[in-house]
């Protein structure tokens, strides 16, 4: 089987580092792996068998070759970055164009496995849309799976509801938000993958890209302007160093506004019998 | 060049989890307001099984046109029946506008229809306008961080985007509302559903009504610490609170997914809203600005937080807790 995952490179401020992170050397990396897609590279790795390969795809400024560099480190096979100032400003239309491109060029592939968000935007949109561009079944939330034979049953949480979903291979799932198992590289594994440097680069002539596709030329939507949400509240800051005067000034404030937490509170204790 | 054949503001009459999910009503509400500026219809377009009692619902709440596929088929929400069946009335009808409920399913079949109709969507808006071109503001927060991104599709259309529950207010019941219905005949099986739903269950959850709380306490990233957690749960067990957490906690399995607060987790409105050691982010920030009273607590005066709250206390927050638990069980 061949499987593709698809990665994103986020700007490290946004993300929530964890402790098995840390030791990584910040100065050297610009951005992080996608923390969703970090489960999707699990998903896959722990769905390989002998013979498999797992490729892992990104579209990105030049620099995202640091995460599929991380993905080799992880023991993901082959890594390819699609780069070209051509892509650049692509929105999710755009993108997951180029993507599907990059998916048919690898060819023969089984299996598609996209994170739910990346953090940066949140949209989600690049799965379905890339499933749609590859005319292939979608199964999104994905929380658990099975393949037996070409048959894949998915099972997801959907709003408020608990499915099975089934489809025949070449397929593309989503992992849902509520999988957080990730993995991380060992230092040496990265160390190794670093020296090696084995990415594949393609810019848009080596997808075959039609140029009036991709990119901001290629994008159905435009940010027209960036704000800064504009304040609405009036701002009343208490800043003391005694936290009991902290607290009266709180209360106090509170009761200006009509909130009367600690009548509510004693109140409503009085009724409970100090039950609390 | 715009497009002038395509006019009307389209709705998904997203009616599964119908009495918890209000979006549609919310997005019919707004869109009157919308269609009134680009003189035009609110049509919304309910795929179902037995829909009845939708129309009469959609009616109460202001629709002007209803657009019924009801097929014994169509009992489960299929992500690849409701694509097909909505790009085809698309392409018949030509909507302007369509807008998509941010639920699960809403946002799986959002960006499906977009692509396969090659045109612009945006997702998660917490604010829908018409700008002087007739075009669609799509206000959404899911762009670079700490900053809301005006989004426009000049060309393509329909202009389509998802909006989360909470945005919006419903109109209220009007049961001698008229609207006219169109019964729109389709042959399911002409379409490929790719995916077989093998089961479906609804999930008679432990609903923690976050959305309609009126008191919650929300943790942040400097107060989620195992102990942190403990002591803010028992703050809001006196104050009679909700507990909740912004995405960073709820990334370190210590709450429950179902209390996320931010742009892919709820949206709250409560009287009062304690924010303990959250940064701000404008994913937050945007899921909470209908809150009547938000305090927040951060030890960093420079926070984001502090210029999208009421009372914005600087100090930590291990210590405003422990205080304000030993005041309020005085």
């Amino acid at each position: 089987m061949r499987i593709v995952v698809c990665i994103k490179q986020v700007p490290r401020e946004f993300s929530a580092l964890t402790d098995s992170e840390k030791w990584i050397n910040r100065e050297e990396v610009s951005g992080i792996i996608n923390p969703n897609d970090r489960v999707a590279i699990k998903f896959a790795l722990d769905l390989r068998e002998e013979g498999d390969e797992i490729i892992a795809l990104t579209m990105g400024p030049p620099n995202s070759v640091d995460s599929l560099l991380e993905t080799l480190a992880m023991g993901v096979d082959r890594a390819i970055l699609l780069t070209d100032e051509r892509f650049a400003e692509a929105d999710t239309l755009a993108t997951s164009y180029a993507l599907h491109l990059a998916i048919r060029k690898i060819g023969s592939v089984d299996l598609v496995i996209c994170g739910s968000r990346t953090i940066d935007s949140e949209t989600g949109h690049v799965g379905p849309q890339l499933a749609e561009f590859l005319r292939i079944p979608l199964l999104s939330y994905s929380n658990s799976l099975t393949i037996q034979g070409k048959a894949i049953t998915v099972e997801r949480f959907c709003d408020r509801y608990h499915e099975v979903l089934e489809a025949e291979l070449p397929v593309l799932i989503t992992i849902s938000h509520r999988c957080k198992e990730r993995i991380y590289p060992t230092l040496s594994g990265l160390n190794a993958a670093f020296d090696a440097c084995e990415v594949t680069v393609w810019d848009a002539d080596a997808i075959d890209a039609d140029i009036s596709r991709v990119g901001r030329k290629g994008s159905a939507t435009f940010v027209e302007r960036i704000l800064t949400p504009e304040k609405q509240r009036v701002v009343t800051i208490i800043n003391d160093d005694k936290t009991e005067r902290t607290i009266t000034k709180l209360f106090e404030l509170l009761k200006d506004r009509n909130i009367l937490l600690l009548d509510k509170v004693r109140s409503r204790r009085g009724f409970e019998g100090f039950d609390i | 060049m715009k497009d002038l054949t395509y006019n009307g503001i389209w709705i998904f009459g997203d009616h599964r989890n119908y009495f918890q999910d209000r979006v549609t009503l919310q997005l019919i509400n707004r869109s009157k307001e919308l269609a009134n500026s680009i003189n035009t219809y609110v049509g919304v377009v309910l795929i179902g099984d037995t829909v009845d009692e939708y129309i009469l619902e959609y009616t109460a709440h202001g629709a002007d046109k209803i657009f019924i596929i009801e097929n014994k088929k169509l009992k489960n929400y299929s992500s690849d029946l409701y694509t097909s069946i909505l790009v085809d009335l698309i392409d018949h009808y030509k909507p302007e506008i369509l807008l998509i409920s941010g639920s699960d399913f809403g946002r799986e079949i959002a960006p499906r229809i977009a692509a396969r109709l090659r045109t612009g969507i945006s997702s998660d808006c917490i604010s829908l306008q018409i700008n002087d071109r007739g075009n669609l503001v799509q206000i959404s927060p899911s762009y670079h961080g700490n900053s809301l991104a005006e989004i426009v599709t000049p060309e393509t259309r329909p202009q389509i985007a998802t909006v989360r529950q909470g945005v919006f207010n419903e109109q209220k019941h009007d049961y001698h509302a008229q609207a006219e219905l169109v019964r729109v005949e389709v042959d399911v099986n002409r379409y490929e559903e790719k995916v077989k739903i093998r089961a479906t269950g609804r999930i008679e959850s432990q609903d923690t009504d976050l959305e309609n709380a009126e008191c919650v306490v929300c943790v942040g990233r400097g107060y989620s610490k195992r102990d942190n957690i403990r002591k803010a749960r028992e703050l809001a067990k006196l104050m009679d609170a909700e507990i909740s957490g912004t995405r960073p906690v709820l990334e370190k399995n210590l709450l429950s997914d179902d209390r996320l607060i931010g742009q892919t987790g709820k949206t709250v409105k409560p009287q009062l809203l304690m924010v303990l050691g959250a940064s701000g982010a404008v994913q937050f920030t945007a899921s909470i600005r209908n809150s009547d009273c938000i305090v927040a607590v951060n030890r960093d005066p420079n926070a984001a937080i502090f210029k999208y709250c009421d009372i914005g206390i600087v100090g930590d927050a291990g210590s405003i807790v422990t205080r304000l638990l030993k005041e309020l069980k005085k």
